[in-house]
């Protein structure tokens, strides 16, 4: 074996612990993550608003760009993971997030197989009430309407799934109240003003 | 044997660049495929350098 094999080997080796440390070991939490931009949660002002709603853009995830408006009453706030939010309305609550579906999946097998599944183990009492293809800003979207009962009390819930390029906008709105038409007052607030932004 | 260890680096390699630029990954495999690809890139660059530059014994006449 000469010297240029040995070397060749050595750095080889080298390199592996390298990348093991960063996957599993002490240096994985240095790897880069996309996190929640400050700018994500301010919202913009100028002709393109709306009175009384508020505009924000999400540039986050690379290739996922996209943009909502939202009342300008409601609480809303930047989510834990990045290109989400949270918000809150007088009567119940919502949260917009990116979600990935695989490329051997199609969007509504993965709703159906995958994600109606969850929902009904995690959360109680669930119970569909519809299950719709639509669409939002110009993209093919499936709306999700169920009940679920934490606690005893019953509440109404909306779930819209946006299809993108790469990844799925999920959009999730639940009211306390389940007979009132506020469930679907949000979520026409919510779909109404989004749009992806991918250039 | 050389020529089969050539081949067999080049598809470690490709493996890897496939796995690193164009596999769609599931955000709950993204560690485990950071590790593979980056492994098999390692991999298959390290035996095509040994495969080049390994000196065969001169034949004496």
């Amino acid at each position: 074996m000469n010297k240029k094999v040995l070397t060749v080997a050595i750095l080889a080796v080298v390199a592996l612990v390298i990348v093991y440390l960063y996957s599993f070991g002490p240096l994985a939490g240095k790897r880069q993550a996309a996190r929640p931009s400050p700018q994500s949660v301010m919202p913009t002002t100028g002709p393109a608003t709306s009175q009384g709603v508020s505009e924000y853009h999400n540039h986050d995830v690379k290739e996922n760009y996209y943009g909502i408006a939202l009342p300008q009453t409601w609480q809303i706030a930047s989510g834990k993971t990045p290109g989400s939010y949270t918000f809150s309305f007088p009567v119940g609550t919502g949260s917009i997030g990116l979600i990935d579906i695989p490329d051997n999946s199609t969007p509504e097998l993965f709703i159906l197989s995958r994600e109606e599944p969850r929902l009904r183990k995690t959360l109680p009492g669930y119970a569909r009430r519809s299950y719709t293809k639509t669409t939002v800003g110009g993209s093919e979207a499936y709306e999700l309407l169920y009940l679920t009962a934490p606690g005893g009390v019953e509440h109404a819930n909306a779930r819209v799934y946006v299809s993108g390029q790469d990844m799925a906008v999920v959009a999730a709105v639940t009211a306390t109240q389940p007979e009132s038409l506020a469930l679907a007052q949000a979520l026409n607030a919510v779909v109404a003003g989004f749009k992806w932004e991918n250039r | 044997m050389r020529q089969f260890l050539f081949v067999v680096s080049l598809a470690l390699l490709g493996s890897g660049v496939y796995l690193k630029l164009f596999y769609d990954v599931p955000d709950s495999a993204e560690v485990i495929n950071f590790f593979v690809s980056w492994f098999l890139v390692i991999v298959g660059v390290a035996s095509l350098l040994i495969n080049l530059l390994w000196s065969s014994p001169r034949k004496t006449r």
